[in-house]
């Protein structure tokens, strides 16, 4: 009876470690947009969004907002599927979506905000200088680069994060054209 | 010994389905810990830094309540900042899932009222938005779009107008 009871706690612990192991090291997310290495939840707030998704979503990006207020993408590799690494150098390039608040941010691989003697941790419409529909592009890279610089961290992984508020209608549904691309230098 | 086998993989199973369930639940209490503040009261942020947890968005300053509607009602008033593009209050159960919005346009004259409680109550007056809470715990954020620098001060002055009160059950 004991050893059942002991065999018992070893399963759920077991399960538990498995849960946190998925939720900790796989990128899994519901929508993989095609030709692009960007991932988003469509299914924030609503009633088909899995246990799993929340649980993913709570672990990425707590405290998100439904798909009608603000889209979220998520980007751990280059538009060649290479993860995004500190020591090497990247051009983001895109065209500004029709709203006025929307925003490319780099995180580390803990989802915190990089260090960096410029503070900078993000480009949007207002620090790039342009208009809805205009083309941008920056560079990221730990050390600095000229023109429009985002820092990356000094060494490790990162991740960046587009966000899109008060999406017009005409994003959806969402085409490769509408994201930023990112290019290994 | 096969049917413990049997057991054994069911139960991996339940204790892999449990985590998920429960993290969430996990989460917000780790946010609740990290910030320490009591329940029921604002508490406002600078601009996000590096030090600032859990991916936040660094063209918003936040303000955040965590709270527990155990002994009453929650009214939340304050101004609606009018020179910013983006301003709204989002509200979270107790797992941090998302169930409410509220923009300026649900409010009138530059002010928000709004009475969170847990159970469906008609408003006292029309300028008053009820809300209604899935939980008795969770957590309300005012996000303020701060594009310039000068809208920070104008931030900190809008902060300052909102207030947060307990109105008990026996009042």
């Amino acid at each position: 009876m004991k050893r059942t009871f002991w065999l018992a706690l070893i399963a759920i612990v077991l399960g538990s470690i498995l849960g946190y192991c998925v939720l900790s090291f796989t990128n899994l997310t519901p929508n993989t947009i095609e030709g692009t290495s960007w991932k988003t939840n469509l299914q924030i707030g609503k009633p088909s969004e899995s246990v799993f998704q929340k649980a993913k979503r709570t672990k990425v990006g707590v405290f998100a907002l439904p798909q009608e207020e603000v889209v979220y993408f998520m980007a751990v590799e280059d538009d060649e599927g290479n993860t995004l690494k500190a020591d090497q150098r990247y051009e983001i390039t895109g065209i500004a979506p029709e709203t006025n608040i929307w925003s490319i941010t780099l995180y580390d691989d803990q989802y915190r905000l990089v260090q960096n003697s410029i503070k900078r941790y993000h480009f949007n419409a207002t620090t790039l200088g342009v208009d809805l529909g205009e083309a941008y592009s920056f560079t990221i890279s730990s050390e600095k680069a000229m023109g429009n610089w985002l820092p990356a961290p000094q060494e490790g992984k990162f991740v960046l994060c587009y966000r899109v508020y008060q999406p017009p209608a005409l994003f959806f549904p969402i085409q490769a054209s509408a994201l930023p691309r990112i290019r290994k230098l | 010994m096969k049917s413990r086998v049997v057991l054994f993989i069911l139960l991996g199973v339940l204790g892999y389905w449990t985590f998920l369930y429960v993290y969430p639940y996990v989460v917000q209490k780790a946010v609740e810990l990290k910030i320490g503040k009591e329940k029921n009261s604002l508490i406002h942020s600078k601009l996000p830094s590096p030090t600032t947890p859990d991916t936040p968005n660094p063209d918003f300053i936040y303000t955040l309540v965590f709270y527990d509607l155990s002994n009453g009602n929650l009214r939340l008033t304050g101004k609606v900042p009018d020179g910013l593009d983006y301003f709204s209050i989002a509200f979270y159960q107790s797992n941090t899932f998302f169930y409410q919005l509220l923009k300026p346009k649900d409010f009138k004259e530059g002010q928000f009222e709004i009475v969170l409680s847990d159970m469906h109550e008609t408003a006292s007056s029309s300028n008053v938005v009820n809300v209604v809470s899935p939980s008795k715990t969770g957590t309300i954020i005012f996000r303020y779009l701060c594009k310039r620098q000068t809208d920070i001060n104008y931030i900190s002055e809008v902060q300052k107008k909102s207030f947060v009160t307990l109105v008990r059950n026996d009042e």
